[in-house]
């Protein structure tokens, strides 16, 4: 069941209703039946590796929480946490990975072994991480674990996140499942107004962007030249897509009374790479950061690493070498994450790469900025960051978007060797063919100037939706309606496409 | 006090949400020919309705076929036109009371195994579709899965351009309840109040294979298949005589795909055989001769016809027709 479908606005309607008409004390229920329900109307099928998520995390957390309350030694702890981390994450290795490696092994060894026929079942990288999340959580005393396994079993099957995130973290999130929120009119309209700018972000820039970034890749040939516009408009259909199917997601979240964390915070306006994880896929970067980046940095090796490294390089460079590798681990399972591919490794490990050359350099770049008498602060070198994060943001796209690494490399090497900008006009953009060209074109420029404005303007410290709820409620019921009416007139006339991370 | 106020604002809202789409779809919605084909077929009953794609709605011309049984019909064809969406007008003639006593499906094969694109696709036929117990099933089994703008703003398909310079006749026909045909007239074809659209003859010097999708049994699209045969078994419930028709192709297009047309032809003529329907393919063997598959009859190589080729090979299927119903085939 798509966001964008009807079946879903009705699906949404009836599940509000009935959430309010629901005795507070049960509300819960309803959120879980709604859950479930929409789970299975994807396919029945996998609802079985929902439910061996669900329970294997569960009886795993349940134990340790048991065993912390006996004082059951820290060994036999771990063990049951390495446990429930391999069941869970072991199951989302073999029905994602599984075909992957059986690849590589017959490219390698010229065998002929056959794969999974098994289709990715829907969410799985997202419940599976969020269940995981929660059981570490448990394992380090951050939150104690649910004793009732159906609400327990509502906290990872919430189903506006379940197909796309935001990755839930289970001491913000699941009391307020549990809570059976009262009625309020300024949660539905706040939801309401988050749901349509999402709808908005989708359907008129990404979708538009979208046409522009499928049409480059589906036909590389024919419009080589335009491999940096193809770049762009992914950029531009990506962060559309993601963070409009998020705006839905929390939207949503906000009916219910419920407040989900933020996925996005203006990322094309971030000044490093670093800084575009902590404001990109937020919640994932988060997971990475408080499950893989901490454990594998305060780890027993990686101490011995340290210690060897500033033996060998000295105390400063000593220092940031491990926190670079660390950081070259994290990006790759970021990378792994997207896909079984090689593409996405190198995704992953461009990421790292940036990441981790930025931190070995930061002494060096520091000192130059002194030379040149950089404060930092000046708006034009502001400027200048943002500029050149965006460019190496966008760069990485040519792997993300790709089919494979072969077709990336070959877009890399067509945007740098061709440039024949023209081409994009001759884009059948729309049913009318390429008379709807530069009205697409304009419609996604008039999008992103709107975003980029509203982001400066939020960015510097502008609390725009909250000026908006202060305005008469006519005049912003009017604001909104029309935006609303904006998807009609403006959106994409072209076949519609799904959401980028439902996919995943 | 403070909550009822705010319900009550919050029920204003919803109200001129409301109103301002049912405002946009009246200015903005344009006035087809399939709003004329289904405000007739429900206000008029027909003996024969036609269903299919835009082969049956330009090869079919029930005028020609009145001329030689005296059987009124109506033609509900048109480009883009599935299965599924011929079931349910013809589940909608039966709820309005104007239940044909025959029902002809023009078979185009490639349409079987073609993705249903969403939008304007079922919009065509559901903005048009009156209040009914039809039109809501409709809805749940078509246009549910379609995105939302379909149920706000069934006008998003259209261009701005294209729907503001008609709003002044579109305005004027729905205020009036106007069905008149004079703008579905244009350079190249007309619209008749039969539902048939009459092409005019065009030179055949120019036509290309491109756009023609060649038929392949391996691809068929199962859902297509099933309200194909929902649509038999609605019939023979209803009591109403079904026949299906594959219309005529120029014979150079029969050549560039004969793979296709074979295949077809073999696929359709068992499942027809098993459903024990009648089924006329006008590209085999059997009644190849009934019709022209002279380039000049056609305007262009994916079997469109001209008017006088379709008025004729109308007279020419309704006799075939007609033999087989007196010999009681159907």
């Amino acid at each position: 069941m798509s966001l964008i479908s009807n079946l879903f606005v009705l699906f949404v309607a009836a599940a509000v209703v009935l959430y309010y008409l629901t005795p507070k004390k049960y509300r819960w229920i309803c959120l879980l039946v709604f859950s479930y329900l929409y789970y299975l109307s994807g396919n029945a099928r996998y609802l079985f590796f929902l439910l061996f998520s669900t329970a294997v995390t569960y009886l795993c957390a349940l134990q340790i929480d048991r065993m912390q309350q006996n004082g059951s030694g820290q060994k036999s702890m771990k063990r049951v946490a390495a446990l429930g981390l391999a069941g869970n994450l072991g199951m989302l290795g073999l029905v994602k990975y599984t075909n992957f490696f059986v690849d590589n092994l017959n490219r390698i060894f010229h065998m002929n072994m056959k794969g999974l026929e098994v289709l990715l079942p829907l969410g799985i990288s997202f419940f599976t991480f969020q269940s995981s999340g929660y059981l570490l959580d448990v394992y380090w005393k951050r939150t104690r674990a649910q004793r009732n396994p159906f609400r327990y079993a509502l906290f990872v099957s919430f189903f506006p996140q379940l197909l796309q995130g935001p990755i839930g973290n289970y001491k913000r999130l699941a009391g307020q499942l549990y809570e059976g929120h009262e009625f309020s009119w300024e949660h539905i309209s706040a939801g309401l107004r988050r749901i349509i700018l999402g709808f908005c972000k989708k359907m008129i820039i990404a979708d538009w962007a979208g046409v522009f970034a499928d049409a480059i890749w589906g036909d590389l040939d024919r419009y080589n030249g335009a491999a940096f516009f193809g770049l762009l408009f992914y950029g531009i259909q990506l962060y559309g897509d993601f963070s409009g199917a998020m705006d839905v997601v929390i939207g949503i979240g906000n009916l219910f009374g419920i407040t989900m964390d933020e996925n996005f915070r203006r990322p094309y306006l971030a000044k490093s790479m670093a800084e575009f994880w902590e404001r990109w896929h937020i919640t994932l970067g988060e997971w990475m950061k408080n499950y893989v980046f901490y454990p594998i940095s305060l780890s027993k090796w990686m101490t011995r690493f340290s210690r060897w490294s500033r033996q060998k390089f000295g105390r400063k460079t000593g220092r940031v070498v491990p926190i670079a590798l660390a950081d070259l681990i994290v990006f790759f399972f970021v990378g792994i994450w997207h896909g079984a591919s090689w593409k996405y490794v190198v995704y992953g490990l461009m990421n790292g790469g940036i990441i981790a050359f930025s931190e070995l350099m930061a002494g060096q770049y520091r000192n130059w900025k002194k030379a040149l008498h950089i404060s930092g602060k000046e708006n034009w070198y502001q400027l200048f960051a943002i500029v050149r994060t965006f460019i190496l943001v966008n760069l990485r796209w040519f792997f993300d978007r790709s089919d494979s690494l072969g077709q990336g490399m070959y877009m890399v090497k067509q945007a740098f060797t061709h440039f024949q900008p023209a081409q994009i006009l001759s884009i059948p953009a729309g049913t009318g063919g390429t008379a709807f060209v530069p009205w697409a074109l304009l419609i996604i420029g008039a999008g992103c100037a709107v975003m980029v404005t509203a982001g400066i303007v939020q960015e510097r410290g502008g609390r725009l939706q909250e000026r908006m709820s202060c305005l008469p409620v006519p005049v912003t019921a009017g604001i909104y309606l029309l935006l609303l009416v904006c998807i009609g007139l403006f959106g994409s006339t072209a076949a519609p496409r799904g959401f980028i991370y439902a996919q995943f | 006090m403070r909550n009822f106020k705010k319900t009550v604002c919050a029920l204003l809202v919803a109200a001129a949400a409301v109103v301002m789409f049912a405002g946009l779809d009246f200015l903005l919605y344009p006035c087809t020919f399939i709003r004329n084909d289904l405000h007739r077929v429900c206000t008029e009953a027909f003996d024969d309705i036609y269903v299919g794609t835009s082969h049956g709605k330009i090869n079919i011309d029930p005028d020609a076929a009145r001329e030689v049984n005296g059987r009124t019909g109506h033609n509900l064809c048109v480009g883009g036109e599935y299965s599924v969406d011929a079931y349910y007008m013809i589940k909608l003639l039966i709820e309005q009371g104007k239940k044909p006593s025959r029902v002809i499906y023009e078979i185009s094969p490639a349409y079987f195994t073609l993705e249903k694109e969403e939008g304007n696709n079922y919009l065509l036929f559901y903005h048009e579709f009156p209040f009914s117990r039809t039109k809501l099933e409709y809805f749940r089994d078509a246009v549910a899965k379609c995105n939302f703008r379909t149920m706000l703003f069934p006008w998003y398909e259209y261009s701005l351009s294209y729907e503001i310079s008609n709003m002044r006749s579109t305005v004027e026909k729905k205020l009036h309840g106007d069905y008149g045909i004079e703008d579905f007239r244009t350079e190249t074809q007309e619209y008749h109040e039969s539902g048939f659209v009459a092409r005019y003859p065009v030179d055949s010097s120019n036509f290309d294979f491109s756009g023609i999708h060649p038929f392949s049994r391996d691809e068929i699209r199962q859902e297509h298949m099933d309200y194909l045969e929902k649509l038999i078994d609605l019939c023979r419930e209803q009591d109403i005589a079904f026949a299906a028709v594959i219309t005529p192709v120029p014979a150079d297009t029969l050549r560039e795909f004969s793979q296709g047309y074979e295949d077809a032809d073999s696929y359709f003529g068992e499942f027809f055989k098993e459903k024990n329907v009648t089924y006329i393919n006008f590209n085999n063997r059997e009644y190849y001769k009934y019709a022209s598959h002279k380039l000049e009859s056609y305007t262009d190589l994916d079997g469109h016809m001209n008017e006088d080729a379709a008025r004729e090979f109308t007279a020419n299927f309704t006799r075939i027709l007609d033999q087989l119903q007196k010999e009681g085939t159907i």
